[in-house]
């Protein structure tokens, strides 16, 4: 039963990892949009480079953060969150135990 | 590769904006009685992969609009007078191919954004895997960068709304 338990722990925290990494295509392709619609715009307007630029760096980054968070909540659910919840279904069993809620 | 002054200082007032924060978030952990040698390594190293990936993606955009130096798109056409259309139809209109140039520009883009996530990804893991980093100060700098150009925007509308004043 521990074992189905740990189980389904680490099942979940996988799945909601790979759900929080999807976060991570859609900067991408927007990125990729923006600098292309840039060039274009620069091609048109040579004159307008300089502030072409620094917009387009700064919502590059902006879209870029977005992607970030994803990542960063994929990799604390794979690597941190696991042993977080494991050790309190742990701790609950060892107190129910104690109680005498469990044999 | 000559830098552009646009990606200079643009990477500038993030690395500073970026300073500030990691400083303030190390207070944090201070006065919550969390410090440690680990937070303040965490921290440091969370700042630099923080303003080295904008410094690489600010790269990748100047490199896509230096291959369109020398290069003279005509201007888009306006729509005449009485051919202005609405909906879905109008935005088909609209829509026409993007230049080689600039599908270029986007598909190296795009692999550039892959490569910086791939150089995050690495890092988050070995910043959760180590122990003498401590993961949430090493792992929080990355999100830094986005409040910084929040705060430079809600700034930049203050100065504005001044001088109109």
């Amino acid at each position: 039963m521990l074992e189905l338990a740990i189980g389904i722990i680490m099942a979940c925290c996988a799945i909601g990892a790979g759900l929080a990494l999807i976060a991570g295509i859609g900067p991408g392709i927007g990125e990729g949009n923006a600098v292309a619609k840039a060039c274009e715009a620069v091609g048109r307007q040579p004159e307008a480079k300089g502030q072409v630029t620094s917009t387009l760096i700064l919502g590059c980054a902006l879209a870029e953060t977005t992607g970030l968070y994803g990542l960063v909540i994929g990799i604390l659910l794979i690597f941190v969150a696991p042993g977080l919840f494991v050790n309190r279904l742990l701790d609950a069993l060892t107190k129910a135990k104690e109680s005498g809620l469990l044999p | 590769m000559k830098l552009q002054p646009a990606v200079k200082q643009e990477t500038g007032k993030i690395a500073l904006g970026v300073a500030v924060l990691t400083a303030l978030m190390v207070s944090v952990f201070l006065m919550l009685g969390l410090f440690h040698v680990s937070v303040l390594l965490g921290a440091l190293l969370g700042a630099a992969m923080a303003v080295l990936n904008f410094f690489l993606m600010a790269l990748s955009v100047q490199k896509a609009m230096e291959n369109m130096d020398g290069m003279q798109l005509p201007p888009e056409e306006e729509p005449a007078d009485g051919e202005e259309a609405n909906g879905d139809e109008a935005d088909e209109k609209k829509q026409k191919p993007i230049s080689p140039e600039a599908l270029r520009a986007k598909r190296n883009m795009q692999l550039s954004y892959m490569g910086r996530m791939a150089l995050l990804a690495a890092y988050a893991v070995a910043a959760v895997a180590v122990d003498f980093v401590h993961p949430v100060a090493a792992l929080l700098p990355l999100l830094f960068p986005r409040i910084v150009i929040f705060m430079n925007g809600i700034f930049a509308r203050k100065k504005g709304a001044e001088a109109h004043e």
